[in-house]
């Protein structure tokens, strides 16, 4: 996938930002959205912790390391997508397209773009309890209009499916129309 | 962006229209689906390279029958 401007709702400032869709993630690339992200998750980890909050409420995924992810993409049916902006990785996503099925209704069977992982840069995320409004807004629900969109590139017509994500708001498997 | 090679592939009658079924049942285009097996192909390779074994179950009769790929 040729990268691709777009538009990315800037929520710190206001206004609208262009980002960059990348996609044919290579395994490096992985280990440095790992490097870029990490020291704003271990903060974030103190920050929490120094709140008192409870870790039940911590972001479910605080753990994931995208440099373990790397030899998936080894494999034919795995793609890394990213989108940068402001020179920094704010938002990765891995989807595999052979080892899933849609389960549903008429569809059941048919092949899908599963998302394996789809997660936003820590500073994208909304935490509430520690006053954290995110810098950039939208930037999951771009990644996962991306899914959607190589869905139809791979003749799956939409399908999409995913039961993880580290924003906690996306659980479903959904077709486009 | 990397440019698509291209090939021809010869089928017999009966493997043309186990891929026209096929493609049909899981609505996709007989490219696709013939992606689709490639990639598949390349998972279970490397999986059963790394030492684990394909499996099915059929849970009804309690039965379980390993397959073998070459």
């Amino acid at each position: 996938m040729r990268p691709r401007a777009i538009e990315l709702l800037r929520s710190d400032k206001g206004g609208i930002a262009v980002a960059k869709l990348v996609g044919g993630l290579a395994p490096s690339h992985l280990e440095l959205v790992e490097r870029a992200w990490s020291g704003a998750t271990v903060e974030m980890m103190m920050n929490l912790a120094l709140a008192g909050i409870a870790g039940d409420r911590w972001p479910q995924s605080l753990h994931w390391d995208w440099s373990g992810r790397g030899p998936a993409l080894r494999l034919l049916q795995a793609t890394g997508i990213g989108l940068t902006c402001d020179d920094e990785w704010q938002g990765v996503m891995l989807t595999l397209t052979a080892e899933h099925i849609t389960r549903l209704g008429s569809d059941a069977g048919k092949p899908i773009v599963y998302i394996e992982f789809l997660e936003t840069a820590p500073w994208n995320w909304r935490i509430a309890d520690i006053g954290q409004s995110p810098r950039f807004r939208g930037v999951g629900s771009l990644l996962f209009r991306e899914a959607v969109r190589q869905s139809m590139r791979e003749g799956f017509k939409g399908r999409v499916g995913s039961t993880h994500s580290r924003n906690q708001n996306c659980s479903t498997s959904e077709r486009a129309t | 962006m990397t440019p698509k090679r291209t090939m021809t592939l010869n089928l017999s009658p009966a493997e043309m229209d186990s891929l026209e079924e096929l493609a049909a049942k899981k609505d996709l285009s007989k490219t696709a689906l013939l992606r689709q097996a490639l990639r598949l192909y390349q998972l279970v390779d490397v999986r059963l390279s790394l030492g684990e074994k394909l499996v099915f179950e059929d849970e009804l009769q309690k039965k379980k029958s390993e397959l073998v790929v070459l």
